[in-house]
């Protein structure tokens, strides 16, 4: 078996850095590996640089920076699944609630406020965040995830201000018709714009904005703008 | 992910975790090239873990608290050895007892037992 010398190992080092690897850990990985293949497979008439240019393409299927592109995404998303999970067990609480609201409403039995105020927070604060960390790793143009996370950010402020209006709390209108007025005039037409650029299903897009435009100028049009 | 001369990779998404916790459970500690070395040995080159697959596994398994390292200086390199934690072996013969129970179903399901007896 060969032993490298300093210089060869400093050259495989620096390979890897030149072909973009920037992780640390993960750069001292592939050296101890890569030394590893050449002490055991190099024959002593293979040229060094030659073997060495000849055993890099077999760590990756375009280019080294792969690996650490999937280490990133493995090491972040770890906790991908468990939000997932997370979402719909939320999802599946906050209609079970929303429908005990409602019943407790009809026949003014008393819980109801906590109630709506449990549906809320747990919508807004759980579900929805949840839903953008999940569209943020989902969607992989950067457009998409800025549209998407704008549109959930305006839905938490918007049911936050549904919760201060029906509690009777301070700064209710202010949530309720800022959020509203933004996503009525600025996100629908913005959602229109960027998605029907990009998505093949154009009649979808339509029919969504319109009755996302729809639905917020009807909620725009409860506002008494003179109070 | 996989350089499979045998399998396809289809085949073999998913059963990498369980491949590298078990050997590392057998093995005690292991660095990264004597993984991919014992793997091939093992399953007689039929299985090849790529170093594309292998590293960003080997580094969320430590993130999650899995596998703990230990680090030995080689000259100007240096060599991490991976070894299981706790929560690291019991994660070890869950995953193990899983596909154990994966690959009874799939007998059944493809009814093997019958045509290796018709065999």
């Amino acid at each position: 078996m060969v032993k490298l010398t300093d210089e060869q190992v400093d050259y495989v080092l620096n390979e890897i850095k030149a072909r973009g690897v920037t992780i640390e850990d993960l750069q001292y990985n592939l050296l101890d590996h890569m030394c590893c293949i050449i002490e055991n497979e190099i024959r002593d008439e293979d040229d060094f640089y030659q073997f060495v240019n000849a055993v890099f393409p077999q760590f990756f299927h375009e280019n080294l920076v792969e690996i650490e592109k999937e280490t990133i995404l493995l090491v972040t998303f770890k906790n991908y699944y468990a939000m997932k999970k997370t979402m719909y067990l939320t999802s599946v609480l906050v209609t079970a609630f929303m429908i005990l609201f409602s019943l407790f409403k009809i026949f003014h039995l008393p819980g109801a406020a906590a109630l709506f105020v449990i549906t809320v927070v747990l919508f807004s604060l759980l579900f929805l965040p949840l839903v953008i960390l999940i569209k943020l790793k989902d969607e992989s143009k950067k457009t998409e995830k800025m549209v998407y996370s704008f549109g959930f950010l305006l839905g938490i402020s918007t049911s936050i201000g549904v919760l201060f209006k029906l509690m009777h709390w301070p700064n209710a209108g202010i949530l309720m018709l800022s959020g509203v007025s933004i996503f009525t005039f600025i996100y629908v037409p913005l959602y229109y714009i960027t998605q029907s650029r990009t998505t093949k299903d154009k009649y979808q897009t339509i029919l969504l904005s319109i009755l996302m435009f729809t639905v917020g100028g009807l909620m725009f049009a409860l506002f008494d703008l003179n109070h | 992910m996989y350089i499979c001369p045998m399998y396809s990779s289809e085949l073999l998404k998913g059963t990498l975790k369980t491949i590298v916790l078990n050997l590392l459970k057998e093995q005690g500690k292991m660095y990264g090239y004597e993984i991919t070395q014992r793997v091939k040995m093992l399953s007689s080159d039929k299985i090849q873990i790529t170093e594309g697959a292998l590293y960003p596994l080997l580094h969320a398994l430590e993130k999650q608290g899995e596998v703990t390292t230990q680090e030995e200086f080689i000259g100007k390199r240096v060599r991490k050895y991976y070894s299981l934690t706790e929560k690291g072996t019991v994660s070890a013969n869950e995953k193990v007892n899983e596909l154990s129970d994966f690959m009874l179903t799939l007998r059944f399901l493809l009814n093997l037992d019958s045509t290796s007896a018709n065999g």
